[in-house]
């Protein structure tokens, strides 16, 4: 599990996760992209995920 | 002029007490706040019907004010419970300077308690589940303290070594501290040996969680001459607030404490280079690092080489934390109180195996949320004004 603080292209930041990679292997400088996923309460959150993975 | 200098050496702190600091089984919150005030009051010579004005913010008692006044039998003229995290109780010091100066209340008690280890047994807080964070389920506050160490270490080169240096530093001088809750030999490899919380941060990077409570009475320097003890000024007080979520910080290496110490320095009409003591929030040890440089210690990313080399440690170039800090001393949750407790106590010659030598001007720091709220006093001994 990570906790990390992405920043948007448009300037925005927000705390997300970012997966489909081990967590350990997160660097900062990754470029990533978002995904909606199922969130643990009710709704949807915001992931990101490397931005070469399929 | 500058903002605040007018209030230079105006009040003073004239009492000074801690209660409870490490286990206090049977005590609630409310009582070791209560007995930390009983103390201090009587530390500064004083009756507990002198106390006019009361400040005061504890982990669950949001009317704490309230509490404690009718606790202590006492109508104060002005109550105060803000909140701002571990930096309230500076920034009460900051508003107990203002309504002494003004004539509004003639001696304040700042006080806190919290039995959090005994009753709780892990960190009570306050602060609301953000919506922006809490579906991540952040293990906050560290969670984004170790966001912090992350960049810190990115930008400049900071290393885990480094970081443990401070809790080594912190428990030698906890060594020397009677009322410490956690002694002993702690080495840097001790430090990266216990667990990773949140990556880079260990067990020991992270700071106590204890019970204890701390109070001191504030009065007009005029005043202040003729009680018990020696009064110690307060020359400079400000605050800042930047942000309340960590992603907020516009950069995760630089804090609010940047702000607050040009201020307080300013109105103290002081440098860095003249202080003979601090004392900082060190929560985490990247705390420690951060505060140094954004205080003026030194430069924006050489805190990690300046921990490394032992200046900070008894013995070398500037004291900092000579109580342990919340990483060894004691930590009941919000901290703030001990940096000015034990900054008046070095100033008064107090500090037992630990004193400073000679010590005229001290540095207490305070910090709320994560990195959010950040507060400084400059203390002085009376010849200082």
């Amino acid at each position: 599990v990570n906790v990390a603080i992405v920043e948007l292209d448009e300037g925005p930041r927000l705390m997300t996760h970012v997966q489909s990679m081990p967590a350990e292997d997160v660097f900062i400088g990754l470029r990533v992209r978002a995904r909606i996923v199922d969130g643990p309460d009710d709704g949807k959150i915001v992931v990101f995920e490397p931005d070469s993975a399929e | 002029m500058t903002r605040g200098s007018q209030l230079r050496g105006k009040t003073a702190f004239v009492g000074a007490a801690t209660f409870g600091c490490g286990e206090a089984p049977g005590y609630t919150s409310i009582e070791i706040a209560a007995e930390a005030a009983r103390l201090a009051i009587a530390d500064a010579g004083l009756k507990t019907s002198d106390m006019d004005g009361l400040f005061i913010c504890m982990p669950n008692d949001f009317l704490a004010g309230l509490t404690i006044a009718e606790y202590l039998g006492i109508r104060p003229r002005m109550t105060n419970s803000s909140r701002t995290g571990g930096s309230a109780f500076l920034t009460h010091a900051e508003w107990a300077m203002l309504a002494l100066d003004a004539g509004l209340i003639d001696y304040a008690l700042i006080c806190y308690g919290s039995n959090q280890r005994t009753g709780a047994g892990k960190l009570v807080s306050a602060q609301m589940p953000s919506p922006f964070e809490a579906p991540y389920r952040p293990n906050n506050p560290v969670a984004s303290y170790a966001l912090a160490a992350s960049r810190h270490m990115y930008q400049y080169g900071t290393t885990s070594e480094q970081l443990a240096s401070v809790a080594v530093a912190a428990r030698q001088w906890a060594n020397h501290n009677p009322e410490a809750f956690r002694k002993g030999p702690l080495s840097i490899d001790d430090v990266l040996a216990t667990r990773l919380v949140a990556d880079p941060l260990h067990v020991a990077d992270c700071c106590l969680v204890t019970d204890g409570g701390a109070a001191v009475v504030m009065t007009r320097a005029d005043r202040a001459k003729s009680l018990k003890k020696t009064p110690i000024a307060l020359l400079g007080a400000a605050s800042a607030t930047w942000h309340a979520e960590i992603a907020q910080l516009a950069d995760l290496t630089v804090s609010a404490a940047q702000e607050s110490g040009r201020r307080a320095f300013a109105q103290a009409g002081v440098s860095p280079a003249e202080i003979d003591v601090v004392n900082l929030y060190d929560a985490f040890t990247i705390n420690t690092i951060m505060f140094l440089e954004d205080l003026g210690f030194c430069a924006k990313g050489e805190g990690g080489p300046f921990v490394a080399s032992g200046a900070i440690a008894p013995g070398g170039s500037l004291p900092v934390n000579t109580n342990g800090g919340g990483l060894s001393f004691c930590h009941p949750g919000m901290y703030g109180l001990f940096t000015m407790i034990e900054s008046i106590r070095q100033l008064r010659g107090e500090a037992g195996d630990r004193q400073i030598a000679g010590a005229k001007l001290a540095l207490a720091h305070g910090n709320g949320g994560t990195l959010s709220s950040q507060a400084t006093c400059i203390l002085g001994l009376l010849e200082t004004i």
